[in-house]
């Protein structure tokens, strides 16, 4: 009996080291992700399980948060004692990320195959003061939707060159009765407002600062918020926008009540998918939005987005294997049907290509253009004021002129 | 109860004391050092004493100041609207009609939908393209084009006080009719005999008896109205304009949106401040109609 007991003591003891010098073999890691249209949770975890059964001994963690508690969810786990390792960062806070420390310089990992196959639009907004704080995941711009037999119904068989041309379609359709609101965007108080506005920046050929960083949108931007006014007060663009996300536009357009939006690369499926919309694909058109008569032909603003590794993160290698694996050619081009990859080649596949010139068209022209908005570390904060300055001339308030001299009071005195 | 007695009974309360104090008591004590400091939310800088620099500041900032009076009005509105719909609908449902009992269970359901389910309802039902209310609104006749109302300067913050009152009259009108309930019948009786009418009958007999449960209701509603975040959020993120922004959606952006713990927890402070002293006025005000 105790022969028998020395035994079953030894076993659990060996046992127990079995699974303890196991649990030390399997890393674990914490990825915080965005709950959105392209990409889907399901589409992230379904990478993230072939990521784990390629690399037994790496255990992923997914967490998914709307775009709006993104940053928020990332800061505060940063601050508290159980960060994430690895992240989705937009554009606009790589700034802010690496000025305070909070993401990896992984400027001398990554592989040469990655250096030299990703689109240079994408290096462009990972890099900061020469050093590589991210991957690029998904490129993206706000495109213009048009609607095809809208356009066709008024007399105009092409999609418009300026803006100016735009909007005498859109004056056309109206006057026609084709449809009654030909313009809708997404302008309510968040960041797709300041999409929508920085995309007609861009279209006029206007910065929101100077070369030196400092706020010139007062002088700038006017006229551009003023032809947004104008689009309001003559009842050419939908009144509800004000109060609409991307989500509210696509539907509306999708319903055929609007000629023209502005929208994210993800809307174009969506727009003649028949569970979606009333819209089928010849119906639906998409190109970069024309740039304002005599100063440039189209304009494009970036809404891209990357990962990274979080500097804080007790796995950095993994962590940094794991972004790799969801950036690569391979993965990118096996869902190019939710996001179009961030892989030049990918851009001459045909099997890519088909069923989509128009958008592919589109993006590979807007990718090659398109500009940031502005790249500062309290980017946040300038934005909630420029929001509420904007809708304030919008909403007639204020005047465009003290809207945004207001704006940039408030935005200088933040530096 | 002798003194050793109660002694012990002290005793057996001492870990509910620590597990409150832990879980209230730590972070209160923790904000209020926050606030005299320009603490970050990273902490990537220490963080330095900054004394009043905060609390001074605070009423400097008229983004803060609009959004207490947004609160402010908010709280007005919502807990006049909702004591006086909550009283009506308890009173009606204290008489013998037929089916009085069943009304009566569905009374809890407004008040049992989750503020964000509520406030997900009401987006939809005030959709500007499809929404209920305006369809409703059409055919009536009462409107000629469908409206905007979360994305008017003008009516948002109305639209979300309606969708709060809907909600949350239910709790008034449940603690009222609880206190009527109990209210002695002979009471009533004897004013009929007396020749007292309907109105006086409510006036001299019912309202006096209703009123410490009315109370009861104010003050959780005051506190929960000034401190209204999840409706406002959830319908308008404080758009348009920042017109419906409250303090509690004031607060969370600075010290979250903008990293600014310091500040923040000032702004806090001031808020439960806020609310104290409307609670301090309506405590003086009862203490008046006692004496």
């Amino acid at each position: 009996m105790k022969r028998i007991s020395v035994l079953l003591v030894l076993a659990i003891c060996l046992l127990t080291a079995v699974s303890v010098f196991a649990a030390d073999e399997t890393v674990e890691l914490r990825f915080l992700g965005m709950a959105q249209a392209a990409y889907s949770e399901e589409n992230v975890n379904d990478m993230t399980a072939d990521f784990m059964a390629a690399h037994p001994n790496i255990k992923v963690q997914t967490e998914f948060v709307p775009y709006e508690e993104l940053r928020n969810k990332t800061m505060l786990a940063y601050g508290s004692n159980s960060p994430y390792d690895a992240v989705l960062v937009d554009d606009i806070w790589f700034a802010e990320y690496a000025s305070k420390g909070m993401i990896k310089d992984i400027t001398a990992e990554i592989p040469q195959e990655y250096k030299d196959g990703v689109l240079g639009g994408g290096w462009n907004f990972v890099t900061k003061n020469d050093q590589v704080f991210g991957l690029p995941w998904f490129l993206d711009t706000m495109f213009l939707f048009y609607n095809k037999s809208m356009l066709s119904e008024a007399g105009y068989e092409e999609a418009p060159k300026s803006i100016e041309e735009m909007v005498e379609m859109a004056k056309a359709l109206k006057e026609k009765g084709v449809v009654e609101y030909p313009f809708v965007f997404s302008m309510a108080q968040a960041e797709a407002l300041i999409c929508v506005y920085s995309n007609f920046m861009e279209a006029y050929g206007k910065d929101y600062q100077d070369a030196d960083g400092n706020w010139i949108v007062q002088e700038s931007g006017v006229d551009v918020l003023e032809f947004l006014i104008s689009l309001k007060d003559e009842g050419l663009l939908n009144p509800n926008s004000l109060e609409y996300l991307e989500e509210d536009v696509r539907r509306v357009f999708s319903a055929g009540d609007a000629a023209f939006t502005l929208n994210w690369g993800y809307m174009y499926a969506m727009a003649s998918d028949p569970a979606e919309s009333s819209l089928t694909a010849d119906q639906v058109g998409v190109m970069v939005l024309p740039g304002k008569e005599g100063v440039r032909e189209n304009a494009a603003m970036s809404g891209s987005m990357g990962l990274s590794v979080i500097s804080k993160s007790a796995h950095p290698e993994e962590a940094l294997e794991y972004i790799l694996y969801l950036t690569n050619k391979k993965l990118q081009d096996t869902y190019s049907n939710l996001q179009l990859p961030v892989w030049t080649a990918s851009y001459d596949d045909p099997a890519i290509i088909e069923g989509r010139e128009d958008l592919v068209a589109a993006a590979k022209l807007a990718f090659d253009i398109m500009n940031a908005r502005p790249s500062v570390p309290n980017y946040q904060e300038a934005s909630a004021i420029l929001q509420e300055s904007i809708q304030s001339a919008l909403y007639g308030d204020a005047s465009a002129q003290d809207a945004l001299n207001a704006a940039v009071e408030q935005m200088n005195a933040l530096q | 109860m002798s003194r050793k007695r109660t002694g012990n009974y002290f005793y057996m309360i001492i870990p509910m004391i620590l597990i409150m104090g832990i879980i209230i008591g730590w972070p209160l004590v923790q904000t209020v050092i926050f606030s005299f400091t320009n603490s970050g939310l990273l902490d990537t800088e220490p963080a330095s004493f900054v004394g009043l620099k905060n609390f001074i500041s605070a009423f400097k900032n008229s983004g803060f100041l609009s959004s207490l009076k947004v609160s402010g009005l908010f709280a007005l509105v919502v807990v006049t609207s909702e004591v006086i719909i909550g009283t009506a609908v308890a009173l009606l449902l204290n008489e013998p009609l037929k089916g009085v009992r069943l009304v009566r269970a569905f009374l809890i359901l407004p008040w049992a939908v989750p503020t964000v389910v509520n406030a997900i309802m009401w987006r939809l039902i005030y959709n500007p393209e499809y929404g209920a209310l305006n369809s409703l609104l059409y055919q009536l006749g009462l409107i000629d084009k469908y409206v905007s109302w979360l994305g008017s300067a003008d009516k948002a913050l109305g639209s979300i006080m309606f969708a709060d009152v809907w909600k949350n009259f239910s709790l008034v009108a449940m603690i009222v009719l609880a206190s009527l309930q109990s209210l002695p019948e002979q009471q009533i009786e004897a004013a009929k005999i007396d020749g007292a009418n309907g109105w006086q009958r409510f006036i001299y007999i019912t309202m006096p008896y209703i009123i410490p449960s009315l109370q009861v209701a104010m003050v959780l509603r005051i506190i929960e109205a000034v401190k209204v975040f999840d409706i406002i959020y959830v319908m308008t993120k404080g758009g348009p304009a920042n017109k419906t922004r409250s303090a509690s959606i004031f607060v969370y952006q600075e010290a979250f949106t903008n990293s600014r713990i310091g500040s923040g927890s000032a702004f806090a402070i001031i808020v439960v401040a806020f609310i104290i002293l409307l609670i301090l006025v309506y405590m003086r005000a009862l203490n008046r109609q006692k004496r």
